[in-house]
């Protein structure tokens, strides 16, 4: 059973070692405007109605601007009706905001067929006629944190019993006006 | 007819006398120290000494073609600080030195006394500084074990099961099994000499039977290890100001003037410490108020440093008659 130690470090024991609840990671190849790229593979049946961390070796930088968040389809969900991405403090109980990345993102042709891809930006998401878009995109992660973790849910009555979403988050780190590039 | 009695020869006859000698008291060992991991080399200056913590990588499934996540390790910072800065000072008039009979022998005492007073102390914060870093009516629980219970004895008391559960807890939070050290109070060192069940006890282990020869304790220490702690005995546990209630899964349990019994790992001390300055003792000659005085001070701090290598169990001190 996992615990914040007095230093403000997450320690793990035995078992729970060695993995989170989702792989993530950063991938090594920018995407075409250069900045860096999250990835997570969110398995839909691990979401639970409480906002769960998704990994606890991967987080947001403070100053990050997140310019894009995207979903591709891998396996089809089923049964569930819409899930909530968003972010949580370093010391991952205060939330900055449980759906700031993906609001109510629903089944419904978001993920309902393999390959569904809905790409959501500040100004725009493509397709245009989805739904779920996060009030923190476009935002730059404010300083009350160094970091923030990916939380995620589904929404109230409605536990997905199948799917997994590839989720990619695009971020310009230390987008400050100082050093913005 | 006349002749000399204590009835009419009463100046003859020192009715009092002093002794030459001066009854001091006796003293406890002090041993809270030893178990303090000294950083003082570490922390030669400044008020407060960073040690940054780092967490662990994990593994993740990978499939070819696909690009390899990269990740980051979670990292953490202790701060300790130098807290404790205590004196101890007195003084003597050159009336008083020169008409008093045990002048020469007090003003001797007046260093080692200080030095001892100021030992004391330390020896009280050493064996507070876990308790007092630890939540009060809470198991303290870390990875399902509890660091903080009450005795689960007849009345909040001691029995070797607390050992074996204060054993499960170092365990389950990584603690290096080895020189496993208990230090109790003398009331836990009677229940466990004067348990009812200890002729149970003395059958598969001989060696308990020794304890109805030889007592349990032999100085501050106990005779044998009780589930892989070695014992010890001290008076200088904190004592809890007000009654707890910690609720261990099997009911609120309260105990009303608790101690706090420590046990731990010597081998990964849960305690951090340092001295900036040592013990000093400063003398001087105070003309204007025609006396001599005398100074000790000392400055140092304590800390819990690792939280999950300690285990408390509270248990009631006024439980030794029955």
């Amino acid at each position: 059973m996992a615990w914040m130690n007095g230093d403000g470090l997450y320690v793990k024991f035995g078992t729970e070692k060695g993995a989170s609840l989702v792989d993530a990671g950063d991938i090594k190849t920018f995407d075409a405007d250069g900045d860096q790229v999250l990835t997570l593979e969110v398995n839909l049946a691990e979401l639970t109605t409480a906002e769960q961390i998704l990994s606890d070796v991967v987080w947001l930088p403070k100053n990050a601007q997140i310019t894009y968040v995207k979903s591709v389809c891998e396996v089809v969900g089923q049964t569930g009706t819409s899930i909530d991405v968003g972010l949580v403090r370093a010391d991952r109980t205060t939330e900055l905001d449980y759906d700031g990345l993906l609001a109510a993102f629903p089944l419904s042709g978001c993920y309902d067929a393999v390959g569904d891809t809905i790409v959501f930006t500040e100004t725009a998401t493509i397709p245009a006629s989805q739904t779920g878009t996060g009030d923190l995109i476009g935002t730059i992660l404010p300083t009350a944190s160094d970091k923030y973790y990916v939380t995620a849910s589904y929404a109230a009555g409605d536990p997905f019993t199948a799917g997994r979403l590839r989720l990619s988050i695009g971020y310009r780190p230390s987008a400050v006006a100082d050093n913005a590039n | 007819m006349s002749g000399h009695s204590t009835q009419n020869t009463q100046f003859l006859t020192r009715t009092q006398l002093w002794d030459s000698q001066i009854k001091e008291v006796f003293q406890e060992d002090l041993m809270g120290w030893k178990y303090i991991d000294l950083i003082t080399d570490r922390f030669p200056d400044g008020d407060t000494l960073n040690i940054p913590s780092i967490g662990e990588m994990e593994v993740q499934d990978y499939a070819e073609g696909q690009p390899i996540r990269y990740t980051s390790m979670d990292t953490g910072n202790y701060q300790f600080q130098i807290t404790d800065y205590v004196s101890s000072g007195t003084y003597i008039y050159d009336k008083f030195k020169q008409d008093a009979f045990y002048t020469d022998r007090l003003v001797a005492k007046f260093v080692p006394s200080m030095n001892r007073a100021l030992q004391e102390r330390m020896e009280k914060d050493a064996m507070a500084i876990g308790p007092d870093n630890q939540t009060p009516n809470s198991t303290n629980t870390i990875n399902g074990a509890h660091h903080r219970f009450i005795g689960s004895g007849t009345n909040e008391t001691i029995i070797p099961e607390d050992f074996a559960k204060a054993h499960y807890a170092l365990q389950m939070a990584n603690v290096p099994m080895t020189n496993l050290v208990a230090i109790v109070d003398p009331t836990v060192a009677f229940k466990l000499q004067t348990m009812a069940n200890i002729t149970n006890l003395m059958t598969p282990n001989p060696q308990w039977g020794r304890i109805i020869n030889e007592g349990a304790v032999t100085g501050m220490k106990f005779l044998m290890n009780v589930y892989g702690f070695d014992v010890y005995v001290s008076k200088f546990l904190k004592k809890n100001a007000a009654s707890e209630t910690i609720n261990p899964g099997s009911g609120n349990v309260t105990a009303a003037a608790g101690v706090n019994n420590l046990f731990f790992s010597a081998s990964a001390s849960p305690f951090i410490g340092a001295i900036r300055q040592a013990p000093r003792v400063e003398s001087e000659r105070n003309k204007d108020y025609q006396r001599d005085e005398y100074v000790v001070t000392c400055r140092y701090g304590l800390d819990l440093y690792r939280p999950e290598a300690l285990v408390t169990i509270v248990t009631d001190t006024d439980q030794i008659y029955v």
